[in-house]
């Protein structure tokens, strides 16, 4: 018997926490409603994109394996997204720890250079120079950024997500999106230059 | 005059527009492996939780076992009803 293509994801989370041991097809259709977002968003919280996949891959493991202590007070969707938002969170927290013995300018810098390739490499239309100008900012900015206005988190959920105030996090999702304009405003002039020059 | 004013909250109405608005629906496609990847990593764990359980269960018939031995051993008269040398 196949799955039912109709159904809403209440419905098939409920199917796939019924399923026998082994049935993954509910699950399955669950991750395929939502695996772009979600590779989306792993893609950006970690500014990794060559580890994105992995990361999704985790966070729907941990998904299916939590899938019989889910008790369904939320949404797949908000559910998922807290598990991914953790575990991303975690992996650039723990990267960061990896990597604090080099010097940070030089770190910053190397970062920098990796974007602007990427970005020469991504910048073919509007949507992949927003895909571009995340990779390029600031890890603090970025993050926050992501949270509310990829994800759509509230503000009270990023600072608890983040361990800091709710001050905190409006300034930094301000600064964000002051720095997310900044950088992609340079990047159309650099790019008009390019076509006249 | 009863003062009326209220400060309006902190900025919770986002100030978006473009190019920030292009967030919101901004994705990227996953490899067309990712599910057939994911598939296969739901089958290993599961396999190896299974594994995992097996083997405890095992270990543990093998204690409880040698504990019985070891109780027939020490206290030979506790035997089953009807049983005889």
């Amino acid at each position: 018997m196949s799955i039912d293509l109709s159904l809403d994801d209440s419905e098939l989370l409920m199917q796939a926490q019924e399923a026998l041991e082994g049935d993954t097809r509910a699950f399955e259709e669950l991750v395929r409603r939502h695996q772009a977002k979600v590779v989306t968003n792993c893609r950006y919280l970690s500014g990794s994109p060559s580890d994105a996949e992995d990361l999704a891959q985790e966070v729907f493991v941990k998904a299916y394996f939590g899938l019989a202590r889910f008790e369904r007070r939320s949404s797949f969707e908000t559910w998922i997204r807290r598990i991914k938002s953790n575990h991303c969170i975690n992996f650039v927290t723990k990267k960061r720890v990896q990597t604090v013995d080099v010097d940070p300018v030089v770190a910053e810098n190397a970062a920098r250079a990796e974007a602007k390739a990427e970005r020469h490499l991504e910048q073919e239309d509007t949507r992949e120079q927003v895909g571009a100008v995340l990779l390029e900012m600031t890890e603090t900015l970025r993050i926050p950024l992501i949270l509310r206005d990829m994800d759509g988190m509230a503000y009270e959920e990023i600072a608890d997500e983040l361990g800091i105030g709710l001050s905190a996090v409006k300034m930094r999702i301000k600064r964000g999106r002051e720095e997310f304009r900044r950088i992609f405003a340079e990047q159309d002039a650099d790019a008009a230059e390019a076509a006249h020059g | 005059m009863a003062d009326d004013h209220v400060d309006p909250p902190v900025e919770e109405v986002d100030d978006l527009g473009e190019p920030i608005e292009a967030l919101r629906n901004y994705t990227v496609e996953p490899s067309s492996s990712f599910l057939v990847r994911l598939r296969n990593r739901l089958r290993r764990r599961d396999l190896s939780s299974q594994v995992a359980t097996l083997s405890w269960t095992g270990l543990g018939t093998v204690v409880l076992e040698f504990f019985r031995m070891i109780f027939s051993i020490v206290d030979p008269d506790e035997r089953g009803e009807g049983e005889t040398d």
